[in-house]
């Protein structure tokens, strides 16, 4: 009886903690919509003031990013390549190289190493920069001004977080394939006709799906997440850090969950085509 | 293009307002304002003065009852619908309200800038006319954590009155405010009511040069209702 209460306990724990999730995800999905809604609907507003919040958006979270993201792509780029190159070495298919190098850095680290260098630069200074704005009074400003603070605070970033992060996972794909190459060039001669055939030979159409999908996930809900953990400040200042906290470790497991999600989806789908499923 | 809709008429209907989780602040409230007047709020501290404000502004929603502009009432109007009115209305906050990573100009030039029914060069130049009027040329490219607290309280007045509003609400204006500031900002209502173009002030302030020059009535507010002047006069006696 006692273990039975255990048990029904843990599922009810569970099945709340499904239901928040649940709830949460409605709700970032419902503040999206509610921004692109407000930017169509309000016809006194006028674009200028959006685009200049969009463009300082990109210039933070996509220009300003590119050194890190640089160092980032070149060092993995560069593992990547000499790792693969010695185990190919020793099993004896180097023309696989470019396969190696499609799988782990465009469908994988690209998607997962650009957005946590957005979460951990852009996600926290917005939470935080709305948690503030809330605090300071500015969103009710803004409402007295008659500009819907959708409109004018979440519908740019998301435009511009979107923007930003499809930027960012390219500059990362064609810096570690180049300049990975260039750093494993000092260590070790590879031809580069060699290599860049390998990987044009790798490059297929579900590449390009999987990066538009991952990369467009992650522009949306790290920025929609942040902006939402920012709204939820009531009135005191010691509520920001614990909002930003909140809205980094969320980003993250949205974003991991989705990238987890889909490379499953991908991987059992290839397993349908070649028949062992 | 949406177009602006006169504000004539206010009035409460059995309205009440209480922040989510806590009690009421307002409790079935019937008043209709005075038009073409200047209204006090007078009532103690934490009586919900601010409150009755916001409501007023239309910032927050009334949790019971109704709230009219003219025969509309507000609490049943979208953001964009309420914007016809809104943008007649000047709101000015006790503290805070400025955009911290503007300047003072591009704080007051916002909602010009913003909302495209405006012409932004003529809103530069009343902008700038009135940023001299007030003082605030030395300061004028700051953000508001760099300049004295008067200087934004003025930024904060101007940005109320930079779109000309019919209906004008100030949360202690002259709190931080310099005797220039005061005589300035008392020079600038008293020439928009004289223009015709502000039909409502409605206020809550204990500056007494402030009272003397504006307070043609008075709103007294105590346990969370609008009582008449003769039972806040009672209520000093007892």
């Amino acid at each position: 009886m006692r273990a039975l209460s255990i048990i029904s306990n843990t599922f009810d724990a569970w099945g709340a903690k499904l239901l928040d999730l649940l709830f949460y995800t409605k709700d970032l999905i419902l503040m999206s919509y509610l921004s692109v809604r407000a930017v169509i609907l309000d016809e006194t507003q006028g674009l200028r003031a959006i685009l200049s919040v969009v463009s300082a958006q990109i210039y933070f979270t996509g220009f300003q990013a590119l050194p890190i993201i640089s160092v980032l792509a070149l060092a993995s780029g560069s593992i990547v390549i000499m790792q693969s190159n010695l185990q190919l070495n020793f099993l004896g298919g180097n023309e696989m190289i470019g396969n190696l190098l499609v799988v782990i850095i465009v469908r994988e680290i690209s998607p997962l190493l650009t957005a946590l260098v957005v979460i951990a630069r852009s996600g926290t200074a917005v939470a935080s920069e709305i948690g503030n704005m809330r605090v300071n009074k500015e969103i009710e400003a803004l409402e007295s001004m008659s500009i819907n603070p959708l409109s004018y605070i979440v519908f740019p970033r998301l435009i511009g977080g979107l923007i930003s992060v499809m930027c960012l996972a390219f500059y990362f794909i064609v810096v570690s394939l180049i300049g990975g190459f260039i750093v494993t060039k000092l260590v070790h001669d590879m031809p580069l006709a060699f290599y860049l055939d390998s990987l044009a030979q790798a490059f297929a159409g579900e590449d390009v799906i999987l990066f538009v999908v991952k990369n467009a996930f992650s522009g949306i809900f790290i920025f929609v997440i942040c902006c939402y953990q920012g709204f939820s400040v009531k009135r005191s200042p010691h509520e920001v850090p614990q909002v930003t906290t909140r809205a980094v470790m969320n980003s993250i497991l949205y974003v991991m969950g989705f990238n987890l999600t889909v490379t499953t989806l991908f991987y059992l789908n290839q397993l349908v085509k070649i028949g062992v499923l | 293009m949406a177009e602006f809709k006169d504000i004539n008429k206010l009035s409460f209907k059995d309205l009440s307002f209480a922040f989510q989780g806590e009690d009421d602040l307002l409790e079935n409230i019937n008043y209709t304002f005075p038009e073409n007047k200047s209204l006090r709020v007078v009532g103690g501290t934490g009586s919900g003065k601010s409150t009755l404000l916001k409501v007023v502004a239309g910032l927050l929603i009334p949790t019971a009852g109704d709230y009219f502009i003219n025969d509309t009432s507000v609490g049943h109007l979208s953001f964009e619908e309420f914007t016809a009115f809104r943008l007649r209305i000047g709101y000015s906050f006790e503290f805070g309200g400025l955009l911290n990573n503007k300047t003072l100009t591009e704080n007051i030039l916002l909602p010009m800038q913003y909302h495209r029914t405006f012409h932004v060069d003529g809103g530069k130049k009343r902008v700038k006319e009135l940023i001299v009027r007030a003082g605030l040329e030395k300061t004028e490219n700051q953000r508001p954590s760099m300049v004295p607290g008067s200087h934004r309280k003025m930024t904060i007045l101007l940005r109320a009155l930079v779109l000309r509003p019919q209906l004008l609400i100030l949360d202690e204006p002259t709190t931080g405010l310099t005797s220039e500031g005061k005589s300035f900002l008392l020079e600038v209502i008293k020439e928009e009511k004289k223009e015709g173009r502000l039909r409502h002030l409605i206020f809550s302030s204990n500056d007494d040069r402030f009272i003397e020059d504006l307070a043609e009535k008075n709103i007294y507010l105590r346990d969370k209702k609008i009582i008449s002047a003769v039972e806040a006069l009672q209520g000093e006696a007892v």
